[in-house]
């Protein structure tokens, strides 16, 4: 009972959750008072800010739930799996804040919620793989098996970040590629782009934490189990 | 391994499988069947002027047929593993990779199968003239298969091995293969309209490419699939 | 020196497993398996075990049900993946080779034979996969040897359960295999199929062929097996010359 305290959550991870916490308030002022307001869309166009940053995410999310998968395929160690769950699940929860902001963008954008246009078609193909994969994941008891099965599904789905990525170029998108900006509002993309890719990477780390401290107490437990278990003999 | 044994082996498992279809029909009359049912759903809510009949034709004639097919990957290994006949195939001195490029052509004739009974009764029940221009057409299947089939296989090798995995397939293979529907319906949408340009065969390039890294990538994945 | 040293020490029976820090070198060694632990979701199903095969002897696992002897036997054929500790078939730590899997014949509890294809077909199939030269004749002793040749143009699944068996086991020697791993080959067997069975043993003992397979039926393991492998939870707590007296079987058991 009492080897448990290095996992304890500890005061250089309180503080990063602090600081990242500070991060995202700056640059929501940064986003609010700082960016010029845009000339056409007025304050709408500060979603823009929010939804790159979360779409960044999302992607290289789906990236790093296929790199961890395939490294667990390699090397076999469970630690990889956690990797690529918690990515994988982060990923999700950004894809989804993209699709939201996105959405309520073209909204005032566009004059419709939704359309099909090839970057937010292959956008929503990638939200369906990742709760596709969760789905088949969630239906396997096994860790290893689990871990290989969500693998390979894993690099599989990888396989739709280059249409997203590229689908704009391919097939005549409206979807803006990267258009002219003002200074001012490079520097507030950026900066919001780096907070939240720090507040993604940390939710990931505090997620794989706790997927490996569950799979130990799972462990635990059966050890605990079939220590005390009368042998049959 | 010999290129010539690996190639006889390739060829003895197609024609195992094809062999125990042929002979139980267990898979192809009801994917057909579902196929059938599916046109005829399809085609009754199509009801509308020729020109824009044919604008939508295309891409439900595809969903008719990859849904379908979604069932010939599933079933094509649920009944080997039934009978312990997987890992026996799995303990030969035969490639993993060799195993799915079998897999993979047996549900690629499956395809082919579903496709001769579906095109016809799409035509026959909607006037949508797809035939008009076969040479086309038969690209677009073929790539569309090929595409599908590789995916279709090493996914429907990975669900059909879980225990609750009622529907799973169609849940996971589908939004993996939107390419190739998509892809297949836009060519054969192009090609209805009577568009064959760039944006054509930037299409059939897409299909290809697809096509390729998933026969590709099946085939090297495979070895992680086999393990159970 | 060392090999030799080792021989006489796996041959004495008495003190199996004392010379594992030799590494895998082959020769003499059917299968060498060190430190072996296999897990079926979180649950260990073998812990630690420690076992050589010497080419040439017969052994016969036993235990109580879920005791893990299945699970033993898959690891020796390389169809189930340690999670910790060593397997090496003649010399090589692999089965993903080829020549290594031509090797291992392998009968499990399922029959593993297509239902559509006639009894010939199946051995047919067995034998293309593994590259046999000459497979009808070869079949076609098969066959006649297990008693099934006026079955051979029926289909598998037609056949009766001990027919199946035969079947089986016919299928798994196809392409004359070094290691021979059975799990509960008499299990579907009638008497007469037992009797043949017991003269396969019989043979194979002769002939020197490796044999694995588990049993329950502690009589036929004394009476075929070189050595008895006694597996309790997982864990190896016993290893026996064959044609010690069966109280003392039982007493172990």
């Amino acid at each position: 009972m009492n080897n448990l305290s290095p996992d304890r959550t500890s005061t250089g991870t309180l503080a990063t959750g602090v600081l990242i916490t500070c991060l995202i308030f700056a640059s929501m002022w940064m986003i609010f008072f700082v960016a010029p307001t845009e000339a056409t869309m007025g304050d709408v166009q500060r979603i823009v800010y929010i939804h790159v940053a979360v779409a960044w995410c999302g992607l290289a999310g789906c990236l790093a739930m296929g790199f961890c998968g395939a490294m667990f395929l390699v090397r076999r160690s469970l630690e990889w799996d956690f990797w690529s769950q918690a990515a994988g699940e982060v990923g999700w929860l950004c894809s989804t804040l993209t699709l939201i902001t996105g959405s309520a963008w073209a909204h005032e954008a566009w004059g419709t919620w939704w359309t099909w246009e090839p970057r937010l078609t292959s956008s929503l193909v990638l939200w369906i793989i990742y709760a596709g994969l969760f789905l088949v994941r969630s239906s396997i008891e096994d860790p290893n098996r689990r871990a290989r099965i969500g693998g390979v599904l894993a690099v599989v789905g990888m396989s739709d970040v280059p249409l997203v990525l590229m689908a704009t170029r391919w097939f005549r998108g409206v979807h803006p590629v990267t258009p002219e900006m003002d200074p001012r509002m490079r520097l507030v993309l950026l900066a919001s782009v780096i907070s939240f890719t720090a507040l993604f990477a940390y939710l990931a780390v505090q997620r794989r934490r706790q997927l490996e401290l569950s799979e130990r107490t799972a462990q635990l437990e059966i050890a605990a189990w079939s220590a005390s278990a009368p042998s049959q003999s | 391994m010999p290129a010539r044994q690996t190639i006889n082996s390739l060829w003895w498992l197609i024609h195992k499988d094809l062999t125990r279809e042929l002979r139980a029909q267990h898979v192809w009359p009801g994917m057909v069947l579902l196929g059938l049912v599916l046109v005829f759903l399809l085609a009754t809510q199509i009801d509308l002027p020729l020109d824009q009949k044919a604008r939508v034709g295309g891409g439900l004639l595809w969903l008719a047929v990859f849904f379908a097919g979604t069932l010939a990957c599933d079933r094509s290994f649920t009944g080997e593993r039934d009978a312990g006949c997987w890992q026996a195939l799995t303990l030969y001195p035969v490639a993993p990779s060799v195993l799915f490029l079998a897999k993979m052509a047996v549900n690629v004739a499956a395809l082919v199968i579903l496709e001769l009974v579906l095109v016809p009764a799409f035509i026959v029940l909607s006037d949508v003239p797809f035939a008009a221009r076969p040479g086309p057409l038969l690209l677009i299947a073929a790539l569309g298969n090929v595409g599908f089939a590789a995916v279709g296989t090493l996914v429907g090798s990975l669900t059909s091995g879980l225990r609750h995995r009622g529907g799973l397939l169609t849940l996971l293979l589908l939004p993996l293969v939107v390419p190739v529907v998509f892809g297949a319906a836009e060519t054969t949408r192009l090609l209805l309209t009577g568009e064959i340009d760039s944006l054509w065969w930037r299409w059939i390039q897409l299909l290809a490419v697809f096509a390729a890294v998933f026969t590709v990538a099946g085939a090297m994945m495979f070895e992680f699939v086999v393990e159970d | 020196m060392l090999r030799t040293i080792k021989n006489t020490i796996v041959r004495s029976w008495a003190t199996d497993g004392a010379a594992k820090s030799v590494s895998c070198n082959g020769s003499g060694y059917a299968v060498e398996v060190a430190g072996l632990v296999a897990v079926y979701g979180r649950m260990p199903v073998l812990r630690d075990v420690d076992l050589d095969v010497v080419e040439g002897e017969s052994i016969a696992v036993m235990g109580p049900n879920g005791a893990g002897k299945s699970t033993l036997l898959k690891c020796l054929v390389g169809a189930v993946r340690p999670a910790a500790g060593s397997v090496c078939w003649f010399g090589e730590a692999t089965t993903r080779c080829d020549h290594v899997r031509r090797q291992i014949g392998y009968v499990g509890q399922e029959c593993g034979l297509y239902a559509e294809l006639t009894a010939l077909e199946n051995l047919l199939f067995a034998g293309r996969m593994n590259g046999v030269a000459n497979i009808h004749d070869r079949a076609a002793t098969l066959l006649t040897e297990g008693g099934i040749e006026s079955q051979a143009h029926r289909p598998a699944g037609q056949l009766s359960q001990g027919m199946r068996q035969r079947l089986a086991i016919a299928r798994a020697l196809m392409h004359e295999p070094r290691l021979i791993v059975l799990d509960e080959p008499s299990s579907n067997l009638d008497a007469a199929g037992r009797q043949w069975l017991e003269r396969l043993f019989e043979r194979w003992r002769c002939a020197g062929q490796t044999v694995c397979f588990a049993s329950h039926d502690a009589a036929q393991s004394g009476s075929v097996a070189d050595r008895i492998v006694h597996l309790d939870a997982g864990r190896m707590v016993a290893i026996e010359r064959g044609d010690c007296p069966l109280t003392t079987l039982r007493q172990s058991a």
